[in-house]
């Protein structure tokens, strides 16, 4: 398995091995980070961000709790994307600091690694439990928005992040099929039905959440028409969403790369064709008809 | 800031899908396939007809992908079944399609596997997680065998599509929870009983493609894959025909 200091103590059903100490370091020079651009992103249009690898995002409330879409994919490559479902299974639902986003097959390498969240759940009696920042959660969905009373003249968090992989050519259908990441959502998991519940957000001005590019990355942003998910929408009148900026820090770091030194990994080549995309042929695994 | 939870619900018809459980005596088989141990199958299923899995012989995870029939880019969406259904699947939960369009795919109409207690509150066939495929085998145990991910390809090549169709699916007989504190994904040992099994009534043409998973009944710790030899069991693929035209999409008066 590789180096067994890499390897955390966690419950996770499908742990992998993170090099903490990397991003550790990285931390304790915050003082040496440069934003190389800084935007606003305060209407309900998204926003797609390149990153390099190495780079930071960082995202931070300007004016109180904003639930934030995010949708890393491999911008040569697109058919890499995020890969929520797989998330689950190595961070758990919701993620903090450290947790890392994953791409999907054929590679499923991390795309995303957590360095900063400062949401904090308020330390009060009757606080209403929840942690924040699932890993997916459905909320971005069109049928979702709808569902919840939300007016057609205001776009989903899905639509939004279809404009942006419309603006670059790509197919919404092929590159969107796959359930983003909501930062700043806060959400609870009800023992007994397994629903998750979306609650009202405990994050306030000022919060952040920053990340650590581990490959070169388009980044889709979408703010989410529930704001800070403390209630359906009844009117578009009544949907407005809180600015957030989102800045882009210089590469502060050669990313570890993956696999990791002497970690067991398959060969890509049976999925990848010449090109160094997942092929398109109806075949099955060779050997593994 | 309100403490109250966002309670979201869409209309459905229950009185349609009863009517059609009243009715199950009357549906005709069309098709019974076995599916070996440890292979993956693709198969379509008309509108208006049922697909139904079994487990043959023991407890076996199967890795379901259900797409629609005639563009297999709309397929489940884990992600919107969560947020309308919650993340386990049973009878009468619909199974919701990607978006744009975003519309139930197909209805659990009969679940027979009976959880047992436990203090996780696992009970069967999840909603979301994915497949196993080559990374996990590899990184925990050095070798490949054929992993979801790889019969997946295998049933999609089947119906003449190729693993870019494989997508995030339903874990069914997965006996599992999210843990509420940690948020973690819990696995248990599966409750399902030879003969225990579950159909689903197609609201549209559907392309069906099923794993079984060699991680068996998911009673085997992910650390442990090497040495076990994990035990992994056939299963049973039967369609039949209800002569019930689907309601559509978005819901029409009901028709029955």
């Amino acid at each position: 398995m590789g180096d067994e200091a890499l390897w955390q103590d966690t419950t996770h059903l499908c742990p992998k091995p993170i090099d903490r100490a990397f991003y550790h370091r990285l931390l304790q020079e915050q003082d040496r980070w440069t934003a190389r651009t800084t935007t606003e992103l305060a209407g309900f249009t998204g926003l797609a961000v390149d990153v390099a690898a190495g780079e930071l995002l960082r995202l931070r409330l300007r004016e109180g709790a904003q639930i934030v879409h995010m949708y890393p994919v491999n911008p040569s490559d697109p058919d890499e994307r995020y890969w929520a479902q797989h998330t689950v299974t190595t961070e758990g639902l919701f993620l903090t600091r450290y947790g890392r986003l994953w791409g999907s097959m054929a590679r499923h390498r991390p795309m995303l690694t957590i360095l900063e969240d400062t949401v904090t759940p308020p330390r009060r009696d009757g606080a209403v439990p929840g942690r924040h920042h699932p890993c997916f959660s459905g909320t971005s969905s069109p049928a979702f928005w709808r569902a919840a009373g939300g007016p057609s003249g205001v776009p989903s968090g899905w639509e939004q992040l279809a404009s942006l992989v419309e603006q670059r050519g790509w197919d919404p259908a092929a590159v969107l099929d796959k359930d983003d990441a909501c930062f700043f959502q806060k959400g609870r998991i009800d023992p007994y039905s397994q629903h998750v519940r979306l609650l009202p957000s405990d994050a306030l001005a000022g919060d952040r959440v920053t990340v650590f590019a581990e490959m070169d990355l388009v980044v889709l942003l979408a703010l989410s028409p529930f704001t800070d998910g403390s209630s359906p929408a009844a009117s578009a009148d009544a949907v407005r969403p809180r600015p957030v900026e989102v800045a882009v820090y210089d590469r502060v770091a050669e990313p570890p790369g993956w696999p990791y030194p002497d970690m067991g990994y398959p060969d890509l080549t049976l999925y990848l064709d010449q090109r160094g995309v997942r092929s398109d042929e109806p075949v099955p695994t060779s050997g593994r008809e | 800031m309100g403490s109250e939870e966002v309670n979201i619900s869409v209309p459905f018809d229950r009185d349609f899908y009863e009517g059609l459980m009243a009715k199950r005596e009357s549906f005709r088989l069309v098709s019974r396939e076995e599916v070996p141990a440890g292979r993956g199958y693709g198969f379509r299923v008309e509108a208006g007809q049922t697909f139904r899995l079994v487990e043959l012989a023991a407890a076996q995870i199967i890795d379901t992908c259900v797409a629609s029939a005639e563009d297999p880019r709309e397929h489940f969406h884990s992600g919107t079944q969560v947020a309308l259904e919650g993340t386990q699947v049973t009878r009468l939960t619909r199974v919701w399609g990607t978006p744009p369009r975003n519309r139930p795919l197909c209805t659990c109409i009969a679940d027979t596997v009976r959880p047992a207690p436990n203090p996780s509150h696992a009970r069967e066939h999840a909603a979301h997680g994915a497949h196993c495929n080559p990374h996990l085998w590899m990184l925990y145990t050095r070798r490949h065998p054929r992993s979801c991910y790889d019969n997946l390809r295998a049933g999609f090549a089947q119906l003449g599509h190729s693993q870019r169709a494989i997508h995030d699916n339903m874990n069914l007989f997965q006996n599992t929870a999210l843990d509420p504190v940690t948020s973690d994904y819990l696995l248990e040992e599966g409750n399902a009983q030879a003969g225990d099994y579950i159909e689903f009534y197609a609201e549209i043409s559907l392309a069906v493609v099923v794993s079984i998973c060699p991680h068996g009944t998911g009673s085997i710790p992910i650390e442990d894959w090497d040495e076990s030899g994990v035990p992994v069991y056939p299963i049973g693929v039967e369609i039949r025909e209800t002569d019930v035209e689907p309601l559509g999409w978005p819901a029409q008066a009901r028709k029955t």
